[in-house]
């Protein structure tokens, strides 16, 4: 497992800028950015420049827990070149906003295992092969929460 | 503004124009086709016709005039619309305001797609699974989902929510088949047993292949005009009684992934601005792209209550002989999805139902339709474009 790898390898690649908050102590964990209406509270991610209910301007960066509940789910056994299939997708929940729903790849579980209303944590993980580039993609990926965060690099 | 009629319409079979099932074509020859068809089928001259709207994906730019160039039509004002696969309903619309507010009194309105060929390219073979370059996606960059992973988590959170059953989603393939079998223009003519949806090879969970629609090229045209100029060339003019379009809202149904509120505003919209309701609808046309959209579909435009969608196809409600038939001219699962068509052919299958040309697969006695079109992603994950249209005669 390589759930808290930083740097990344000449043959990799981020997904996308500005997603996640990596640790920068062997203490903290990494976390996904938001963003947070200063006047109705509405979180947003990825972060907005702007509020999608209000008409509020100032969206403070947050970020959000590090475990999520499983909202809705699919075993993806058909997709573009790049991705391993099967491939298990997850529609989350996080306590900072109800009607907020992300999507993440879910990893580290067999697809049978995996139940609507299930606990998980964040990880860094390899999302697919970039067919363009050959490179690999990184980003956030979530996996069934064992407690104790692996910290080891 | 002024009343607006639809007097012409034609389009091409739908199914893949790579060589292998049908002829080599090029999105220009179906545009032209169809164009055509609509033309003649209209009565009127082709320099009677004062705008024209397209609707269209993956064609090359000004798809709109090349088409035209064939059929003879140019130096007018042409626009080519690209709303996922809600581009040809978004094109009605455009064209349904300029003869409505006088801008021109007679236009042809079409949808062309020609892009099986991509599909043989990158490797992907469903509709919704194209590769575009990256962008605001996460679905597609972060997770490699696309429509059909996107739908079955609808039907995920519908089947929590409500208990609804994959049985109940695929009997809409069964049904949707086995209507395609009566319309010579569909590209799958061939009806299914529900043990053969659920058999068959599995997409995402729960969405089997029997339940997520082809790839498909085709084209789709009509003629609109006013009341005047339509009455003209029939005597059965159809009237566009309303056409709404949204970008989905803020979060949708805020974080229920069970319905879609796009389609929800958008047909509540439609029938407070023409005054029609769910219970006047005879006959209607839905996005099935995947069979999960139409159950969702009954109780985002109010066929029935909220979570009663899987009950109103167990009853047959949706078929012919129910409360109102849905997508008889075999929806995207059966007639075939070629993406900027779509929302054309599905007011043309209205069109020819309320005039009663149908054959066999008439709704007897229609008069008022609705059709109910989406396209691409857009915010909490709904449709990014939705258009519904209500006609009637
Ligand atoms: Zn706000």
């Amino acid at each position: 497992m390589e759930q808290t790898r930083i740097k990344l390898e000449e043959n990799e690649m981020w997904v996308r800028e500005n997603l996640l908050k990596l640790p920068e102590t062997p203490d903290e964990s990494p976390r996904l950015i938001a963003g947070k209406c200063e006047s109705c509270g509405d979180v947003s991610f990825p972060q907005k420049e702007r509020c999608g209910v209000c008409s509020c301007k100032n969206i403070n960066q947050i970020y959000l827990s590090r475990t999520a509940k499983i909202y809705s789910y699919t075993i993806v056994h058909r997709s573009v070149p790049g991705y391993q299939l099967p491939n298990i997708v997850a529609m989350l929940k996080f306590k900072e906003d109800d009607s907020l729903l992300v999507i993440s790849q879910i990893k580290n579980i067999a697809p049978e295992d995996v139940k609507s209303g299930m606990e998980v944590e964040l990880i860094i993980d390899k999302l697919s092969d970039n067919f363009m580039t050959g490179k690999k993609v990184i980003g956030y990926a979530f996996q069934p929460t064992i407690g104790d965060i692996i910290r080891e690099r | 503004m002024r009343n607006v009629y639809i007097f012409g319409a034609g389009m091409t079979k739908f199914g893949l124009y790579n060589g292998i099932k049908l002829s080599e074509k090029s999105s220009h020859e179906l545009g032209k086709e169809a164009c055509l068809k609509a033309i003649d089928y209209a009565g009127i001259n082709h320099n009677e016709i004062e705008g024209a709207f397209c609707g269209t994906v993956a064609s090359q730019p000004t798809c709109a005039q090349m088409v035209l160039s064939f059929c003879g039509i140019s130096g007018i004002p042409t626009y080519n619309h690209e709303n996922g696969c809600a581009s040809s309903s978004s094109a009605l619309k455009h064209a349904w305001e300029s003869v409505a507010h006088g801008i021109c009194d007679t236009a042809i309105v079409f949808g062309v797609e020609c892009w099986s060929h991509l599909m043989k390219t990158n490797g992907a073979a469903l509709a919704g699974m194209a590769s575009p370059p990256p962008g605001n996606n996460l679905n597609q960059d972060v997770a490699g989902a696309f429509g059909p992973a996107l739908l079955a988590m609808v039907g995920r959170a519908h089947m929590d929510k409500y208990g609804t059953t994959v049985e109940q989603f695929a009997k809409v393939s069964v049904k949707n088949k086995r209507n395609a079998v009566m319309n010579p223009n569909a590209q799958f003519r061939k009806s299914v047993t529900i043990e053969e949806v659920l058999n068959s090879k599995m997409i995402c969970d729960p969405l089997t292949k029997l339940q997520c629609c082809p790839n498909t090229d085709g084209a789709a045209a009509m003629i609109i005009g006013t009341g005047d100029i339509a009455r003209k060339h029939t005597a059965k003019p159809v009237k566009i009684e309303v056409i709404t379009q949204l970008s989905s809202p803020y979060k949708g149904l805020a974080g229920d992934l069970s319905g879609f509120k796009c389609f929800v505003d958008a047909s509540k919209q439609a029938y407070n601005l023409c005054g029609i309701g769910p219970e006047d609808l005879d006959v209607v046309e839905v996005h099935d792209d995947f069979s999960i959209l139409e159950v969702v579909a009954y109780e985002d435009i109010g066929l029935c209550n909220r979570g009663e969608g899987g009950e109103f196809i167990d009853k047959g409600l949706s078929d012919y002989g129910g409360k109102v038939v849905v997508s008889p001219s075999g929806g995207l699962l059966g007639k075939g999805h070629p993406m900027g068509a779509t929302g054309v052919a599905q007011i043309l299958e209205l069109f020819w139902q309320l005039r009663g040309e149908c054959g066999e697969r008439q709704v007897k006695d229609a008069r008022v339709g609705l059709a109910h079109n989406g396209g691409g992603i857009g915010e909490g994950f709904e449709p990014g474009a939705t258009t519904i249209t209500i006609v009637s005669i």
